[in-house]
């Protein structure tokens, strides 16, 4: 046992523990311009996160997502990467810190609280094509969720304070996230885990737990786009939905070590 | 109003929706949250008399069954096929309508609007219209009237279709699982190695499913790889085919899946048993193995066999195994030395369990149903929130001194922003014909 996975996963935590040092001086210190320091030191953060990754699948020879620890890895490294990728010009360094915030978290949890020894040889069930389709997809797509939550808190938080202009474009920006999550869950979580399920168990739906939750969870979404494109809501009320669906993800991920079930296998 | 048309405009109300929505949501919260399919008295150890009780009688303990839930999940149904149908003719209109403006005040109130004049005839403009909007991916209709000439571009018309696919896909997930649980059967069969059991129902399949072996497989490290239930088809006496059911893999035949549950050792009914014989100083100087479903049948024929082997006749003895279950072997463990026979001591030293795997027998009618509607769902989903339909009109007019002028708008169904800074280019390119 070389522990390298769960070092990196540790130093990947730290870095982005100075990332959210750097963002927190920035936000208060509205003259302190440490842009290109947080992108750097983000930046390597995931690059350190990244190999963390790596070790962990070459510990394993597998996936690096087939138990929670993985899993929080995996999503967690997503959200940063996703946030760099599509959300880096659009987000406010409020954002970017409330973005590092939730990988921190997630980072945190993942390194001390689930952390478990690389179970060797896949389990049985687990071995299948759909493996990679479902949970990458339901992983991204609930990165796309956590960036919608973000946009959404921000968007509460400055309700009172700030302009219309940028009060529009937060709520611009977590429709843009939750349009870009919930066909990528529909297909991932819903669609491919349905069908797996299908061939693994016998059954498409089975009303286990984290099925179950995954439902509400697209059922909130669903709700969200709904009110926003049908009803033409806009603001708080939608905002609220958003972080409700978020909460919800959370809850849904971290479901299996409170209701156990057919997901139970970290 | 009617009757039918208040009830037909409640049905198809976004706001009735979404109610509906949040409501299965709450439902399935709560079911996901408190455990299904206990007994009352769980319920009442868990959360007390009161709470208890209540979720036992309002059927939370197993909501997913209860008549309301299935309301709530028919009533999403029919809302759905609602909203489809109210959708449907302005979907046709919108796919056979005549898609050409020539009203200029019209184009000029769209989300994005233009005008130019440029030094060309009006076929010329009308034809680097056309050119311009091609080379940005458009499909351009062109039509004159009046002197003018009207032109339609759009890109992605698809998306139109993606509520309605969506829509469509409730309906065929709702249809095909509720004909799936009416029509279909599941049932779970335990059988032994070299059992075997009928697929269909008797008199209509006689197709015989016989489990032949069960191993569990390990990789080149050693590490369980995979669980291997190895059956073969037989009608008669005739084997027509073999097939290895592993987690992922079940059997598909005439309609029936058959899926590996679980495999256990039949502890009360070994399949074989293993016997070494020690010489005084410890070594194994005969190793048997005898197959067989109990040990008692092959006493005397291991005792047989051990004094063809040695010269001696071993002596047995029987005891009781704990849990009342009689068992009949020589000994387990090593004899203390004032009970070793002779030379020799004999030594049962395991039992070769028999297997039992458990097989669920599947038949689910109508899943190309849920296929469809699976399909549905995703494309639905990605035509939707993916794809943009963008359209832009333009009126192309001759004025004096063989100049044109060029009104155009437009208007997208998604990314307002990525519209219109394409349509700013369209108007640069414009821009570079004047």
């Amino acid at each position: 046992m070389n522990w390298l996975d769960l070092r990196l996963a540790q130093s990947a935590a730290v870095v982005y523990l100075a990332v959210i040092v750097l963002l927190g001086l920035e936000t208060m210190m509205r003259r302190v311009r440490l842009r290109l320091a947080w992108l750097a030191v983000l930046s390597a953060g995931v690059v350190v996160h990244a190999a963390g990754l790596v070790a962990r699948s070459a510990a394993s020879g597998e996936v690096p997502f087939t138990d929670l620890f993985e899993y929080t890895l995996f999503m967690s490294f997503a959200i940063v990467l996703v946030y760099l990728l599509f959300f880096r010009k659009r987000l406010p360094a409020v954002g970017a810190l409330a973005v590092v915030v939730v990988a921190f978290l997630l980072l945190g949890s993942a390194s001390f609280l689930f952390y478990s020894e690389p179970a060797g040889a896949m389990m049985p069930a687990l071995r299948s094509h759909w493996l990679y389709i479902h949970v990458s997809l339901a992983a991204l797509a609930e990165t796309f969720f956590a960036v919608g939550f973000v946009s959404s808190l921000l968007y509460l938080a400055k309700r009172r304070t700030a302009d219309s202009g940028s009060l529009e474009a937060l709520d611009r920006l977590t429709y843009k996230a939750v349009s870009m999550g919930f066909p990528l869950f529909t297909a991932g979580a819903m669609v491919a885990g349905a069908i797996w399920a299908k061939q693994a168990w016998g059954a498409y739906w089975s009303w286990d737990p984290k099925e179950v939750l995954s439902l509400v969870v697209w059922l909130v979404y669903a709700v969200y786009l709904h009110a926003r494109l049908v009803r033409g809501m806009r603001g708080a009320t939608v905002a609220l939905i958003s972080i409700i669906g978020f909460i919800l993800t959370i809850f849904t991920v971290f479901g299996t070590l409170i209701f156990g079930g057919l997901h139970s296998y970290g | 109003m009617s009757t039918l048309k208040r009830v037909f405009d409640f049905m198809t109300s976004a706001r009735a929706g979404i109610v509906v929505m949040v409501t299965l949501a709450l439902l399935s919260l709560l079911g996901a949250t408190i455990p299904q399919g206990g007994s009352e008295q769980t319920y009442v150890e868990i959360y007390g008399r009161l709470w208890g009780g209540l979720v036992w009688n309002l059927g939370i303990s197993d909501i997913f069954r209860t008549g309301y839930f299935t309301f709530m999940l028919v009533l999403l149904c029919v809302m759905v096929l609602a909203c489809a149908l109210k959708r449907l003719p302005r979907k046709i209109e919108l796919a056979s309508g005549k898609p050409f403006i020539f009203d200029e005040e019209r184009l000029a109130r769209m989300s994005q609007a233009g005008e130019v004049v440029v030094d060309l005839d009006v076929e010329e403009a009308a034809l680097h219209v056309v050119d311009i909007c091609r080379r940005r991916r458009y499909r351009a209709l062109r039509r004159a009237a009046d002197g003018a000439q009207g032109i339609f571009a759009s890109k992605a018309g698809f998306s139109r279709y993606g509520s309605l696919m969506l829509h469509l896909s409730f309906i065929f997930l709702l249809a095909g699982g509720a004909a799936s649980t009416r029509l279909g059967s599941r049932y779970l069969r335990e059988i032994r190695v070299g059992g075997s059991f009928l697929l269909g129902r008797a008199g209509s399949d006689s197709t015989v499913v016989k489990v032949q072996d069960f191993t569990v497989e390990t990789d080149e490290r050693g590490r369980l790889s995979d669980y291997v239930c190895e059956v073969t088809l037989e009608t008669g006496d005739r084997i027509f085919a073999r097939h290895r059911i592993r987690p992922n893999h079940p059997l598909v035949r005439g309609g029936r899946e058959v899926y590996l549950v679980s495999y256990a050792e039949d502890t009360a009914r070994p399949e074989a048993f293993a016997l070494s014989v020690y010489d005084s100083l410890g070594n194994i100087i005969a190793p048997h193995v005898f197959a067989g479903v109990d040990v008692k049948d092959h006493i005397d024929e291991l005792g047989g066999a051990i004094q063809a082997t040695l010269g001696v006749l071993p002596g047995v003895r029987f005891f009781s195994d704990e849990g009342g279950v009689e068992s009949y072997v020589l000994q387990r463990g090593v004899l203390p030395p004032e009970e070793v026979k002779g030379r020799y001591q004999f030594v049962v030293m395991y039992e070769v369990p028999a297997v039992l795997v458990t097989l669920e027998i599947v038949r689910e009618p109508f899943q190309g149903l849920i296929i469809a509607g699976f399909a549905l769902l995703t494309a639905g989903t990605f035509v939707s929130l993916y794809l943009s339909h963008r359209r832009i009109w333009f009126t192309v007019t001759g004025l004096p001194d063989r100049k044109t002028r060029i009104v155009f708008g437009g208007g997208a169904s998604r990314n307002p922003d990525g519209f219109a800074e394409e349509f700013e280019a369209v108007r640069r390119t414009l821009d570079e014909l004047a």
